[in-house]
């Protein structure tokens, strides 16, 4: 049988589409990796700096020879193209920390956890945010929906990290229920595979909690407005007066056209999930990127740093292409035109 | 004989918000029989939509209905019904069509899954069946290829093609009575007449009774039994078409009528009416149109004027007849 | 009608309240703390809450809330800095952007896309770390990576209003582009801007309480709600208070600048998004 020509030219648009789309996110990183390469290396200060605070033996003809031998005798533009280089071949510098390593390396095997942690974050954010919103949207300026927003602005409100704290109090020291730091017991390796199941949710809840919790006010709020915009479209005067169930005009009619929008959010949101995990890995003592991040701050390890600046643009750069994807197979105005 | 279908009595609908009631339907009376047409007719604001969607029950939240308004559909008040039943009323009995067919269809949902939707509301037909009902119905309103168009997203369809859809869609519910608001006002000239001859046909094929909302006391003239003229939320003249173009009673429907360009006309300059439509807030104590009106005198100030029957079935409010 | 509408809103005037409330207790820190911030009292170290100190002491015998006290001037006025910054920063780019459109409006909206895509708080962590952390630094980052929102605000003001017969007729009579931007446009595309700069001073707050936090903010021995909490955190187990209260307070700073914020927003008008 022969395809159908409409969807072979359907096909055709949607990869022009996203291919432009790709194009796009390129040209976008090459823009993070330049202001973000410029920022840190213009900013007054040296890698050597942290050298040679710490060593006092550190002269400053060694401190010379360390320069050359990193390049930072070079110009700033020349030395972005040589780093531009080797990141192509995914080589992003050894560590300036007391290892060594190959910063890739490093991110690479801490990344999963912090990936396992935000995949899971985000899935219950939708599952939760995307409820309230639609609630808040149908019943709006009801005693619910201001009881809701307010919740909302407590939640836009809240210092996440004294929250983690809190209830670090709460459930470690007070009740005595969830371990406080880490991803497993010490005894984890002598465990049947549920127990160890169980072990790492226990050790996970609170974490995933906190990063739930940090982005719920922002997509329910979000998808409360696109709610609201669809339901006061025309369409749903013309549903509701072709007879159509209540649940019907807001489940179908409406929440077909108010989630669209809502579906780009994730890849906005990947920066914040991120920047999140520095601040909940490190309180919560959690081997991921986020407190790679911070230690590579604290020793000033530009080579880990600019390898996890670029790694979290890539997943955004990805999530925003998910998402664009996914808005082209939902959306029929962009799919087929 | 005809039995009466929709019956509309003193229906008053208001607004309700920050700057306080904007009173957009006072006292609007109008009986409609079955198979029969009849035109409403005024500028835009003047409560000609709001009755419409009064009469469906489709207001928005901060619209209320006076209590002791009536709506009596084949004898039974709408108005007392439970949202329930006013949905099956809807999807059975009751039909609209609106003024925007760009927005008027759900951009993500093929226009034959839109159909099929309504379809399925008063049909146990079977998906297959649905669909086969589905490219009847468009094949009914004028459209070609049928077949095709049903996998079609409304934004690939032009204004014209769409408002066929909206049609097929209100026939599809097989109703007795359809509400057409300003089915053409959004469309080229050209297309207008076919729209409305469409209209005109299925409604003769089928017994419909229509309500045909519009400004336009042109695309009246043609096609309705009966016409209402409305102002500011009230209706100031009403009577058969025959009637209401062969001798105006009140001095707006006058007005309107010198507005429309005649071929032939002597007339070298439309007259076009001056001033606009008072704010629905506060209303005078005498007439509404006193400010516009040309043969208004002291004593219109001083009432608001009652719809009285000035000839067998022709009715005005004004004092000055 | 601003007022008006502004008046009716409890919520709002509530928020209204509350941030002038802050406002005043900041200036007023020195009179209104009952104890210099300070002072080390090795004789009343982790006092629980109480009549002498009504919400405690630390692990030096300072009074928690002499320190919280004073805390509110630094959180306040880093708020107010840096979307200061942020806010000049977006309506100039926001401006040549919507105004002039074309080239330099792509140029402008593609470094928004890429501001929005850099994992901004890592750049900030950074650049402190590499800076080394003071108050100015925080408020200055801060400042420079949160304009993007702004901009667009503006932009999209611009873009209606320079259409607009007032802006055309300035034009014809031969006005100068920067006259017309900024005499002529911008006063009338200000209403989103004072919301977000409301909403952005409690961003602001929470983003430097949680540099602070993490040691990149403002340095012990001055005190920030942040760094009371970071210090409060070892002796967590025996003094909650230390944990407690700085966070509450953090938290209802904030809450109060949002609730503001909607207010002034549903008050300017309901339908403005931001």
């Amino acid at each position: 049988m022969l395809p159908d020509t409409r969807d072979v030219i359907l096909n055709i648009i949607m990869l022009n589409y996203l291919s432009k789309k790709s194009f796009e996110l390129l040209i976008t990183f090459f823009g993070i990796t330049l202001v973000s390469f410029f920022l840190i290396n213009l900013t007054p200060g040296k890698p050597t700096d942290a050298l040679s605070e710490l060593n006092p033996k550190m002269t400053p003809e060694a401190r010379a020879i360390l320069e050359k031998h990193w390049g930072l005798d070079k110009p700033i533009h020349i030395r972005y193209g040589i780093w531009l280089k080797n990141v192509s071949r995914l080589d992003f510098g050894n560590s300036l920390s007391s290892d060594m390593r190959p910063a890739w390396d490093k991110i690479r095997e801490k990344l999963p956890i912090t990936i396992l942690i935000n995949s899971i974050a985000i899935f219950f954010i939708f599952l939760i945010a995307v409820p309230i919103g639609i609630h808040s949207a149908v019943k709006a300026n009801s005693l619910s929906d201001k009881l809701t927003t307010l919740a909302v602005f407590v939640g836009f409100a809240m210092p996440t990290f004294w929250l983690a704290l809190i209830l670090q109090f709460i459930f470690g020291v007070w009740l005595n229920v969830l371990p406080v730091s880490g991803i497993k017991s010490l005894n984890y390796e002598s465990l049947s595979l549920l127990q160890k199941f169980f072990d790492s949710t226990r050790h996970l809840c609170l974490p995933i909690f906190i990063t739930v919790f940090g982005s719920l006010a922002g997509i329910s709020r979000y998808m409360r407005s696109t709610m609201q915009e669809a339901l006061s479209q025309e369409y749903i005067v013309t549903a509701r007066a072709k007879g159509l169930s209540e649940s019907k005009v807001v489940y179908k009619h409406a929440l077909r056209n108010a989630v669209l929008p809502v579906i780009t959010i994730v890849g906005l949101s990947i920066p914040g999930l991120i920047s999140g995990s520095v601040i909940f890995e490190t309180i919560f003592a959690i081997p991921g990127v986020g407190q790679l991040l911070y230690q590579a701050a604290m020793s000033r390890d530009y080579n880990v740093i600019m390898a996890e600046v670029v790694m979290v643009s890539v997943l955004t750069l990805l999530g925003n292409l998910l998402a664009d994807i996914g808005y082209a197979l939902a959306d029929p105005r962009i799919r087929v035109r | 004989m005809n039995e009466i279908l929709l019956k509309v009595e003193n229906l008053h609908t208001s607004f309700f918000s920050d700057s306080g009631e904007v009173k957009a339907v006072r006292g609007v009376t109008l009986s409609l029989e079955e198979g029969k047409t009849l035109g409403l007719v005024g500028e835009s604001g003047c409560g000609k939509t709001v009755t419409a969607l009064s009469i469906m029950q489709l207001l928005p939240n901060n619209a209320k209905i006076s209590p002791s308004s009536r709506i009596l559909y084949k004898g039974k008040d709408l108005l007392k019904l439970s949202q329930e039943e006013m949905r099956l009323v809807r999807g059975r009995e009751i039909a609209m069509i609106f003024q925007e067919p760009m927005t008027a269809l759900n951009p993500v949902f093929t226009i034959g899954e839109q159909i099929r939707e309504a379809l399925e509301l008063h049909s146990n037909l079977g998906k297959k069946k649905a669909m086969d009902e589905v490219v009847k119905l468009l094949e009914l309103v004028g459209i070609s290829e049928a077949q095709k168009r049903i996998k079609d997203y409304p934004h690939q369809l032009s204004g014209g093609m769409r408002q066929r859809v909206l049609i097929a869609m209100a026939l599809s519910l097989n109703p007795s009575l359809l509400i057409a608001d300003e089915p053409t006002t959004a469309l080229d000239v050209t297309v207008q007449a076919q729209i409305l001859e469409l209209i005109s046909n299925l409604q003769n094929k089928n017994k419909i009774a229509i309500i045909l909302i519009t400004h336009d006391l042109g695309v009246v003239a043609e096609r309705v039994d009966f016409v209402g003229v409305m102002y500011a939320g009230a209706i100031v003249e009403y009577a058969s078409t025959k009637d209401l173009f062969e001798l105006p009673l009140h001095p707006y429907t006058k007005a309107l009528l010198d507005a429309i360009p005649k071929i032939g006309g002597k007339d070298k300059k439309l007259n076009t009416l001056k001033g606009s439509v008072p704010p629905l807030t506060q209303l005078p104590k005498g007439c509404i149109f006193y400010e516009r009106c040309v043969s208004a005198d002291s004593k219109c100030i001083q009432a608001q004027p009652e719809l009285i029957e000035v000839r067998k079935g022709h009715w005005a409010a004004c004092i000055k007849i | 009608m601003f007022w008006k509408r502004f008046k009716k809103n409890k919520l709002a005037l509530t928020g209204a309240i509350l941030v002038f409330g802050l406002l005043v207790i900041a200036i007023l820190a020195p009179f209104v703390s009952p104890y210099d911030p300070n002072i080390i009292n090795m004789d009343d170290v982790l006092q629980a809450p109480g009549s002498r100190h009504i919400l405690g002491t630390d692990d030096l015998g300072r009074d928690i809330l002499s320190r919280m006290i004073y805390g509110t001037r630094i959180s306040l006025s880093v708020g107010f800095v840096a979307i200061a910054i942020a806010t000049i920063i977006g309506i100039i780019l926001g401006s040549l952007a919507g105004y002039y459109g074309k080239l330099i409006d792509s140029l402008i909206m593609r470094l928004v896309d890429i501001m929005l895509s850099v994992p901004t708080f890592f750049l900030l962590l950074t650049i402190i770390a590499i800076v080394g952390p003071s108050i100015w630094i925080v408020m200055f980052v801060i400042g420079l990576t949160g304009w993007m929102s702004i901009a667009r605000l503006v932009r999209a003001e611009f873009l209606t209003l320079k259409e607009r017969e007032f802006v055309l007729a300035a034009r014809s009579i031969g006005a100068s582009d920067a006259r017309i931007i900024f005499k002529h446009i911008l006063p009338n595309a200000m209403s989103p801007v004072y919301v977000s700069f409301i909403l952005g001073v409690a961003g602001a707050i929470l983003m430097e309480s949680g540099l602070s936090f993490l040691g990149f903010g403002v340095q012990p021995p001055t005190p920030s709600w942040g760094n009371i909490l970071t210090a409060g955190r070892e002796y967590m187990e025996v003094a909650w208070w230390l944990i407690f209260f700085p966070g509450l307070a953090i938290l209802l700073t904030c809450l109060s600048y949002y609730i503001l914020g909607e207010g002034i927003r549903q008050a300017l008008d309901p339908k403005l998004k931001i």
